[in-house]
């Protein structure tokens, strides 16, 4: 066959695929390809082809088309989703890029590889056309309009056509047969049999006839082609335009990270406008100069082939494809329909927050964030005895540090803070790490205390009786610096409840030895520079609350606070308003407070259920975060959240509670979009986020999602910018530095590190203008809580044993405890690939010695159970946690993205704590008991076969 | 240069234009034949034909995890395709081979160094 007659044929079939892959089927085209003509010739020419490869691709289409209802398009619709917008679980991923390694991070090599065989021909990629260069679409518009060239009579480009097809053949062949796999409807198993009968008679076609005699290629190419003509394909490229784009020039960008709440310093390379690497930004206060491998694999989040890629709404229980118009016009018609007040909206993460939270607040919705589902019990007493939730030690001058369940070296808010404190071991610092694992800062410690969960305030307290007794405690400081000495003092040593707080006592609840706690104790009170500290173990028990304030009096009896190896207090800048002059800032709504704690009211949303039930709650809109995955048990979230009536989420991957909603809108990552942050590490700065890279797809900002949602409600004069920066510039005024400051180095450093400030301040809060997450209402560290006394708790600490329904007991021996690891953040990096392939799956940690007694080896899939639910997990005995205890690492769990794709079931995990009792946290912040269920094992059964 | 296993259930399977590459090529027709080979001689990588190429993957696999192959297929089937990709191999190509278009798989098979091969996807 002549050559341009062949090209021809190339052409009309190249088109007809890059038309049914560049998008979901419009309702035009299915109608072209229901018609009788299209049809019957179809059948025809899969019956006449010689080439079985093709004829049977050609027939199978036939058949499913044939045989399609009136319903099918829509079908389709719900079909495409699933497969080319993430919102199914095993997902097409129609990208070289995957195919180059077969791992799931998009952008790579050949997108560079087209874009520049794209420049040397002339043309570009349509920008409006959100997908990468590599997109299977792409390359068969581009295979098109080299062939469309050559029937035309320009055979210069036979070579570009031959090589490209023959080069980038092989993973096109792959990409049938993930597609085969994939689809459940039907249309798209016949599309994959036709588009790899297509490159297996193309590839014939591309060689000399006596090589493929006696079969004709050629002349099957044409009659297919023959066929396609018949539907509306476009004459001219529809996915690429004519002229050259040069390369955007390489750059170095200064940031930050954003991947956990640490904030560190970045720099990140980008080429051609595409994300390459990030490190560590020299001088930030955070990171020092350093990255975690979640910052260094930032990349792999960013570039995750399971990014959601456009807005979504659910019909007859699938997703389908919206235009942006179309779903922020659904959410605020059916917001509208509902009481603000019923309406929850619950943010993740603090990502310009000042903005979306202006609007729901302005709206009146009741809030949630992060912080009760973490670490409120610490909060209740840290943020009113003294200044901040967390006042991080200054490792570099300590001596003698005691941590009580936290783990720094995995879950370090700041990666210079890290290294400071692997510094001070190897100097010589004494590190006591008190936790019932052996977390990887136990394993770094010169010391491992195994404590039992919730008894720390026990052993606090009883080290506290020791200090007072040998009069050991700092008289200067407790004198000066601080209130409810006496009361505290009588309460530890047993005069107010005649029960002396000894080591004795606190071993006979803690496990811990009671020479060991005196030790401790003494070692702690004579070392020259000290401090102590605690996080999250001690929050998500029932016993948080005091714990917290029992550990840190051991600060405040040896007036370690603001000194040389102690806790450092915060003082970061206040932003001003985003709101400049003339602008009007919204004002709050009325929202209620859903749950009233002891010691904090708010929206605890480990109350979901009873919320909901109760009418507190109708709907939710939820903004980066994954209730379903972390706000306690797991079935009892579901159910809440599918009973409410108006659900809507916006996140950049399919979390599991995005799969409940009505709408789901995709969020741009933290790469994608900028913002300004005061931020404190010893010294205090400003650190500006820059967007590296353009939203992906089309994905947009929270801060763009924002503002239109309110134009639609009639807000828009609440949100006057004209560009995100300006109100940076308004953010900015008054500080001691400007935007292009912070652009050019991404951050600027307003305020040295110093010790004991509040000599210079008058108080341990910082004063006007700086700000810190607490308040100490004396101005003075408060033994006795003052808050707690005003509302009418115990306001000194004390050890209490929990709920008794939730203690363990003969039926339900062991307590478990999730546990957070370096690799991974929360519930948000778990399709990063760079990360999963260190840690794609959570076993349970259990003693050796319990293991030996259940007859449990390494990898024996368990069940665990409570009371309230049950898991199948495999189990991984060790000695790094203690009889008695079940540890796992959290945030796994996914239904979608990299865990539920079964391309690759060697990733995926479990949510332990999903199996808690519902609608129950500790009783003063309302903080989920993550680390505090009961639960039993049971060893079962291997697979069949195994 | 590459030591290559070749194995095509064809008698008349020629591999000279792979030999005109610059690599050393054995090749058998008996799957059995190339994996008793395999287990005595250094391949840095195996040229397999069709389904029987594929069984040949695990065998191969047990030597060596880390045994690299690059399939090939006559009539391609998407089932088969689907089966291959199990098992891991650098990559799927057509038969008759087009001999720049395996030089250009061999090279970035070989250069990827000896330790990895491609994910295997479980189709």
């Amino acid at each position: 066959m002549e050559a341009k007659k062949l090209a021809a044929a190339k052409f009309v079939i190249q088109r007809f695929l890059a038309t049914v892959f560049a998008d979901e089927i419009s309702e035009d085209f299915y109608k072209a390809m229901k018609t009788d003509d299209f049809l019957r010739n179809l059948k025809e020419v899969a019956f006449s082809l010689y080439t079985k490869e093709l004829a049977r691709g050609a027939k199978v289409l036939f058949e499913f088309l044939d045989g399609a209802g009136v319903d099918t398009h829509k079908i389709l619709r719900f079909e495409y989703a699933d497969l080319f917008l993430n919102a199914g679980e095993n997902p097409v991923l129609p990208y070289e890029s995957f195919y180059l390694d077969r791992e799931p991070t998009l952008y790579g090599e050949p997108v560079f590889q087209m874009r520049e065989i794209l420049r040397k021909q002339g043309l570009h990629k349509d920008p409006a056309y959100r997908e990468p260069e590599d997109h299977i679409a792409v390359e068969f518009d581009f295979l098109a309009e080299m062939n469309r060239r050559e029937a035309a009579g320009d055979h210069s480009v036979a070579n570009v056509r031959s090589d490209f097809g023959r080069r980038h053949m092989a993973w096109r062949t792959e990409f049938c047969a993930v597609l085969h796999s994939a689809d459940k409807s039907g249309f798209y198993k016949a599309l994959a049999e036709f588009t790899l009968g297509y490159l297996f008679v193309a590839h014939l076609a591309s060689l000399p006839p006596e090589t493929v005699f006696p079969s004709d290629p050629a002349a099957d190419l044409a009659s297919m082609a023959n066929v396609l003509k018949m539907l509306p394909l476009a004459k001219e490229s529809f996915l690429l335009q004519p002229g050259t784009i040069d390369p955007a020039p390489a750059r170095a960008i200064p940031t930050h990270c954003y991947a956990c709440g640490a904030l560190c310093g970045m720099t990140a390379k980008t080429k051609d406008g595409i994300l390459m690497s990030t490190s560590g930004l020299q001088g930030d206060i955070k990171g020092g100069g350093r990255l975690c491998i979640k910052g260094g694999n930032a990349k792999n989040h960013v570039y995750s082939a399971y990014r959601l890629k456009s807005p979504l709404i659910k019909e007859d229980g699938r997703f389908r494809k919206a235009s942006w118009e179309e779903a922020l016009d659904k959410v605020v018609n059916d917001f509208k329909q509902h009481d603000p007040t019923k309406i929850g909206y619950m943010r993740g993460n603090d990502f310009a927050n000042w903005v979306h939270e202006g609007l729901f607040d302005h709206l009146g919705c009741p809030k949630t964030t992060h912080r009760p589902m973490c670490d409120n019990a610490n909060r209740m007493s840290n943020e009113h005895n003294l200044s901040d939730k967390r006042p991080w030690i200054n490792y570099q001058e300590a001596d003698y540090i005691l941590h009580f369940g936290m783990n720094e070296v995995a879950t370090s808010y700041g990666q210079r803070k890290t290294a400071q404190l692997k510094s001070a071991v190897d100097r010589g610092a004494k590190l006591v790490v008190l936790d019932p694992r052996r977390s990887e800062t136990a394993a770094l410690a010169t010391e491992w205390i195994p404590i039992k969960p919730s008894t720390d305030a026990a052993v606090a307290l009883a080290m506290c009786h020791v200090i007072i007794k040998n009069g050991l405690y700092d008289k200067e400081f407790v004198a000066n610096w601080t209130t409810g000495f006496e009361a505290f003092k009588n309460r530890v040593m047993g005069e107010d409840d005649d029960l002396p707080k000894t080591p004795r006592w606190a071993s006979s609840i803690s496990g811990v030895p009671a020479e060991t706690i005196e030790r401790i104790a003494l070692e702690f009170a004579k070392a020259r520079t000290k401090g102590a500290m605690s996080w999250t173990g001690l929050a998500q028990v029932p016993n948080g609350m005091y714990a917290t304030a029992a550990l840190q009096a051991l600060n405040g009896l040896c007036g370690t606070f603001d000194a040389p190896g102690g806790p450092s207090l915060p003082f970061k800048r206040k932003l001003k308003p985003a709101w400049g002059e003339g602008q009007e800032k919204p004002p709050k709504g009325q929202a209620p407070k859903l749950d009233k704690l002891r010691m904090w009211a708010g929206w605890a949303p480990a109350y979901l259920l009873d919320d909901v039930e109760s009418g507190k709650l109708e709907g939710m809109i939820c903004y980066f975060g994954d209730p379903v995955l972390s706000w306690g048990n797991q079935a009892a979230i579901t159910e809440a959240i599918e009973k409410m009536q108006f659900k809507v989420c916006i996140d950049a991957f399919m979390c599991n509670t995005a799969l409940l909603c009505d709408v789901v809108l995709p969020d741009s990552t933290w790469l994608e979009q900028s913002q300004i942050k005061p931020d404190w590490l010893y010294d205090a700065q400003i650190s500006y986020w820059a967007e590296v890279v353009e939203p992906l797809y089309e994905s947009r900002p929270m801060y763009w999602i924002t503002i239109e949602l309110a134009r639609r409600m009639g807000l828009e004069g609440y949100f006057p910018w004209q560009h995100i920066e300006e109100a940076f510039e308004n953010q900015l005024r008054g500080l001691p530095c400007t935007l292009d400051q912070l652009k050019e180095k991404g951050y600027v450093i307003t305020d040295k590190a110093e010790y004991y400030k509040y000599r210079k301040w008058g108080s341990l809060n910082p004063p006007e203008g700086y700000g810190s997450s607490g308040n100490t209402k004396t101005g003075k560290y408060n033994f006795l809580n003052v808050v707690a006394q005003e509302k009418g708790v115990d306001p000194l600490p004390n050890h209490h044993d929990g709920p008794p329904d939730l203690a363990t007991d003969a039926t339900y021996p062991f307590l478990f405890g999730n546990f957070r690891i370096l690799e991974h953040e929360h519930s948000s990096t778990f399709s990063d690939f760079g990360l999963m392939k260190t840690r794609g799956t959570n076993p349970l940690w259990i003693n050796k010695m319990d293991a030996h007694d259940l007859d449990i080896a390494e990898g024996d899939l368990v069940k665990l159970k409570s009371p309230w639910g049950e898991i199948a997990i495999k189990a991984h005995p060790t000695w790094d946690i203690m009889p008695g205890i079940l540890g796992s690492p959290g945030g796994y769990g996914h239904k979608r993205g990299l865990e539920g794709d079964p391309k690759f079931p060697q990733f995926g995990g479990q949510n332990p704590p999903g199996i808690q009792k519902p609608n129950i946290t500790e009783d003063m912040g309302g903080t989920p008991l993550l680390k505090y269920i009961k639960t039993r094992i049971e060893k079962m059964a291997p697979p069949s076969g195994g | 240069m590459a030591q290559i296993m070749a194995f095509d259930p064809d008698p008349e399977m020629g591999w000279d234009e792979v030999a005109a590459l610059g690599h050393d090529v054995v090749s058998f027709n008996d799957a059995g034949e190339s994996v008793d080979y395999a287990q005595g001689h250094k391949v840095d990588i195996a040229l397999l034909v069709g389904a029987e190429g594929i069984d040949m993957i695990k065998p191969l696999r047990e030597i060596s995890p880390n045994f690299k192959v690059v399939l090939f297929c006559d009539a391609p089937e998407i089932m088969e395709i689907r089966r291959a990709l199990r098992g891991a191999p650098c990559s799927v190509l057509f038969k008759p081979i087009v001999i720049e278009e395996l030089d250009a798989c061999l090279k970035r098979a070989l250069l990827k160094g000896k330790s990895t091969i491609k994910g295997s996807l479980n189709l």
